[in-house]
């Protein structure tokens, strides 16, 4: 994936946290090392699962279970990383 | 997999009268569970909400559909833990975007279906819907998380 494709993504998942999770924040103010849980975003367990129906929606990844969420779910970094490697992947 | 439209309510719901908001079980189609309910004119509550004029709280419509939501639930992960012998309640965590389109009057009969969106670790996002006479009258999203006594 290129620089500017790479970029792209990393915006493309601010805004989806920012919107789907009803975020207080603009989503230039994420950082990409921000935590997603333990009291970075502000988010917790419950939103886990809307996060993971947003990436379905909008990415067509799929989480398959909390074991996988647990290491992709951690970071902007982590979730960006697991959709490039499946859409690598998946052509 | 047992048929749950023929199970008694008090078997698939913890809760108890006063406080049970379904009447039956109408239909289970794949992970789509389909109720229904009617609050009767003489209920204590109709005599506040309002004189005069009375309509079924939203918050009852929401508590009806959550509890729906629950038999969704239980039909689409919780049957795996019931066959090992222990006992599964959902417990709603979170009502998302639910509008009441059309004030529900007493006596008329609510149709509450709730789908399963999403399944994830303990939780389950459900999308709930009630009609009266083929019209929604409130539909939205909830999660409910489940545990296991």
């Amino acid at each position: 994936m290129g620089q500017n494709a790479e970029e792209d993504l990393y915006v493309q998942v601010k805004t989806m946290l920012v919107k789907d999770l009803r975020l207080k924040i603009a989503p230039e103010d994420i950082k990409n090392t921000d935590l997603i849980f333990d009291g970075g975003l502000g988010l917790d367990s419950i939103d886990a699962l809307e996060l993971v129906v947003a990436m379905e929606k909008r990415f067509k990844v799929r989480i398959p279970d909390a074991t996988v969420g647990a290491k992709v779910l951690v970071s902007v970094d982590s979730i960006v990383s697991f959709i490039e490697e499946k859409q690598q992947k998946n052509g | 997999m047992d048929d749950l439209t023929k199970r008694d309510i008090a078997d698939l719901l913890p809760h108890r009268p006063p406080f049970v908001f379904v009447d039956k079980i109408v239909q289970i189609e794949g992970e789509c569970v389909t109720t229904s309910k009617i609050f009767g004119k003489d209920e204590e509550y109709f005599k506040g909400h309002f004189p005069g004029n009375p309509i079924v709280p939203g918050v009852l419509l929401i508590e009806s559909m959550a509890q729906t939501a629950g038999i969704a639930a239980l039909n689409a992960i919780g049957e795996l833990e019931k066959s090992k012998g222990e006992v599964v309640m959902f417990y709603l965590s979170r009502v998302i975007n639910v509008k009441f389109k059309v004030p529900v009057l007493p006596d008329e009969e609510v149709i509450v279906t709730a789908e399963i969106v999403k399944s994830f670790g303990n939780r389950v996002k459900v999308f709930v819907k009630s009609k009266v006479a083929g019209q929604i009258v409130a539909e939205g999203e909830m999660i409910l998380s489940k545990t296991v006594r």
